[in-house]
C-alpha cells in the first residue's frame, strides 16, 4: 500500500487539542522548512512539526502511520502564516474526516497562507522595513541593524502564533458543521483540491522556461516566446502529464519520475536552454546571439 | 582563527535560512556580523545596506535564485570589501557569483533531500517520531556544513578564491544550473503524487480550470497574489460544489421518500 492512503479504522471524533499540544506545535513551526525537499517542500518538518497533535488526535496506531503517511505529501511551511494551514488540518484530523478532505483542504489552505504570507513579508514588510533601515545601516549607525532584525522577527513569530490558533479555532467550527454531510464535504473539497493543484502547476513551477533563439536572415525568433504564444506554462504541464502517466497508467516508481526530470534539467542546462546564471560550456550557435 | 569564527556564522546563518524567524540571515544583518568578526562593522553595514537592495531588486520568480543561497553571497562579498579593500558596490558585483553558487547549492540539496524523505516515508510507517526528526534536521546541518567549508576555504584568500570560483562557474556552472532546473521541475512528482491520491481522474475539468485561473491571474499579478486569488476561487469552488451535493442528496432523499406514490400522479 501507498503511505498515507486508505482510511481511518476509528473515525470517533477526537478531544480537542490542549494549549500546552498547540503550543508545542508552535514551537515546532519554527523548523518545519528545515528539510525542505523538491518533491514534497517542507513535508517531513510539517509532519513532525504536528505530531503531538496527531499522536493527542489518533491513539490506533495503523491510524497514526496513515496520518503520518498523508501529511509528508506536498506542503509548503516556508512563510510565517503556514501555521494557518496547520491549524485547519489539525481541526480536520480531530474530526477525522475522510483522507481526501484533509489533503484537500490541507492543499488550499497551505497554498495560500504561503503565498499571502511570503507576499506579505517579501513585498511589504521587508522592502518597506529595509529602505529606513539600510539608509541608517549606510549613516553607520547600528540601530538600523538592530530595528531590522527586531521587526522581521516580531512579526513572524505573532503571526505564526495568532494564525495557528485562529486556523484551529475557525476549522474546528467549520468542520464541526461541516463534516456532518461528509460526502458532500469531500467532493467540494476534492474539486477545490484539484483546482489549486492545477494552479499550482502554474504557479510553482513558474521561471523555469526553456529558451533559444533561431536565427534567420532577417532577425533572431525567441522559442520561449514562441511557446508562450502557444499556451504560457506548456513545458510544466506537458511533464506533469507524463509523471502522472507515468505513475498512474504505467505503475513506474517515484524514483523513475524524478531521474526523468534529473534527465530533463540537466540536458536543458548542458544545451543552456534555460538562461541562469551560468552558461553552457558548450559552444551551441544559439548562445552566441 | 578568523577562518573558524567566519566558518562558524555561515553555518548558523545557514540555518537560519530555513528555520526560526529567518530574520537573521538578511544580508544587512548577515554582513554586520562578518563585519564584527572581520573587526570591521561599518564596512559590514555598508556592504549589507548595498546587498540587501540589490537583492531586493531582483527578481525572485527566476528558478534560479533559491531563497535560501545568500549567505555565501554576504560572507564573500563583505571578506572582498574588507581584505581587497574594494568599495561596497564593487563587492556586491565582484561577489555576485557567490550567489549563483549558494543557490546551486541550495537546489542540489533540494534534490539530495529526496533520500531524506524516504527515511521520513519509512519513519511514518513505523510511527517513529525520532528517525523523522532525524530525518529533518540532518538534511539542514549538512547543507548548513557545506556552506561553512566553502567558507571557511575562502576566508584566506577572498580574492584568489573568487577568482577559482568564477573559472570553476565557466566550465562547470551548467551542473549546478542544471540541478536549479531539476529542483524547480521536482514539485511536478508531489503534484502528480497528490493528484493519484485525491482521484483526480474524474475531474480533469477542476484541474485544467485551475491552471487556466493560475495563467490569466499570473498575467496581471505577482505570483504569490496569483496564487492566493487561485486558492480563493478554489475555495469558492469547493464551496459551491458542497451545496450542490447537498441539495442532490436531500433532493435524492425526498424522491426516494416519495417513491410509494410515484405510481399514482394520476
Amino acid at each position: 500500500m501507498v503511505v498515507g492512503t486508505g482510511k481511518y479504522t476509528n473515525t470517533n471524533e477526537a478531544f480537542p487539542l490542549d494549549r500546552k499540544t498547540l503550543n508545542q506545535i508552535f514551537v515546532r513551526s519554527f523548523f518545519a522548512d528545515a528539510s525542505h525537499n523538491g518533491e514534497t517542500a517542507s513535508s517531513a518538518g510539517w509532519c513532525w512539526a504536528l505530531m503531538p497533535g496527531l499522536k493527542q488526535i489518533h491513539k490506533n496506531e495503523e491510524d497514526l502511520a496513515l496520518s503520518m503517511g498523508h501529511e509528508l505529501e506536498y506542503v509548503s511551511a516556508a512563510s510565517p502564516m503556514s501555521t494557518l494551514a496547520m491549524g485547519v488540518t489539525l481541526a480536520l484530523e480531530q474530526q477525522k474526516c475522510d483522507l481526501e478532505t484533509i489533503r484537500s483542504a490541507r492543499t488550499v489552505a497551505s497554498a495560500a497562507a504561503d503565498s499571502f504570507g511570503t507576499a506579505l513579508f517579501e513585498y511589504v514588510v521587508i522592502p518597506v522595513t529595509a529602505v529606513g533601515c539600510c539608509a541608517l545601516a549606510s549613516a553607520g549607525s547600528i540601530l538600523g541593524v538592530l530595528l531590522y532584525f527586531a521587526v522581521v522577527a516580531v512579526l513572524s513569530v505573532l503571526l505564526r502564533y495568532a494564525m495557528l490558533y485562529y486556523g484551529y479555532s475557525k476549522g474546528t467550527r467549520a468542520a464541526e458543521s461541516l463534516c456532518r454531510h461528509k460526502e458532500a464535504l469531500k467532493q467540494g473539497a476534492r474539486m477545490a483540491g484539484i483546482f489549486m493543484l492545477g494552479a499550482m502547476t502554474f504557479l510553482f513551477v513558474r521561471g523555469l522556461q526553456p529558451d533559444m533563439y533561431l536565427q534567420s536572415n532577417y532577425q533572431s525568433i525567441s522559442f520561449a516566446d514562441g511557446l508562450k504564444k502557444v499556451l504560457p506554462g506548456i513545458v510544466p504541464l506537458g511533464l506533469l502529464g507524463i509523471i502522472w502517466h507515468m505513475l498512474t497508467k504505467k505503475n513506474r516508481s517515484l524514483l523513475m519520475c524524478v531521474l526523468l526530470l534529473l534527465a530533463v534539467g540537466m540536458a536543458g542546462a548542458l544545451l543552456g536552454l534555460f538562461g541562469g546564471f551560468f552558461s553552457s560550456p558548450l559552444p551551441l550557435p544559439w548562445l552566441n546571439l | 582563527m578568523e577562518g573558524i569564527l567566519i566558518a562558524l556564522a555561515v553555518f548558523l546563518l545557514a540555518m537560519d535560512q530555513q528555520i526560526l524567524t529567518r530574520s537573521l540571515h538578511r544580508p544587512l544583518i548577515a554582513c554586520t556580523i562578518f563585519g564584527m568578526l572581520l573587526s570591521n562593522t561599518a564596512i559590514g553595514m555598508a556592504v549589507g545596506a548595498s546587498l540587501e537592495m540589490t537583492l531586493l531588486s531582483f527578481d525572485t520568480s527566476r528558478y534560479f535564485l533559491h531563497r535560501t543561497g545568500s549567505v555565501l553571497y554576504s560572507c564573500f562579498a563583505v571578506l572582498l570589501a574588507v581584505k581587497a579593500g574594494m568599495n561596497a558596490a564593487e563587492a556586491a558585483g565582484a561577489a555576485l557569483v557567490f550567489l549563483g553558487i549558494g543557490s546551486g547549492i541550495a537546489h542540489l540539496f533540494d534534490t539530495g533531500n529526496l533520500f531524506f524523505l524516504q527515511q521520513a516515508r519509512k519513519a511514518a510507517e513505523t510511527r517513529d517520531e525520532k528517525k523523522l526528526a532525524v530525518a529533518n534536521f540532518l538534511p539542514l546541518v549538512l547543507k548548513a556544513l557545506v556552506f561553512a567549508v566553502i567558507a571557511f576555504v575562502g576566508v584566506s584568500q577572498a580574492e584568489n578564491f573568487t577568482a577559482a570560483v568564477e573559472s570553476f562557474g565557466d566550465g562547470f556552472g551548467w551542473i549546478l544550473e542544471g540541478f536549479s532546473a531539476v529542483g524547480a521541475l521536482l514539485p511536478l512528482v508531489g503534484f502528480a503524487v497528490l493528484l493519484r491520491n485525491l482521484s483526480a481522474k474524474d475531474m480533469p475539468g477542476a484541474f485544467f480550470a485551475g491552471f487556466a485561473c493560475a495563467v490569466l491571474a499570473g498575467s496581471v499579478l505577482s505570483f504569490e497574489a496569483a496564487a492566493a486569488v487561485c486558492a480563493m476561487l478554489a475555495f469558492g469552488l469547493g464551496a459551491f460544489a458542497y451545496h450542490l451535493n447537498l441539495k442532490e442528496a436531500s433532493s435524492a432523499a425526498a424522491e426516494k421518500s416519495k417513491k410509494g406514490d410515484s405510481g399514482k400522479w394520476w
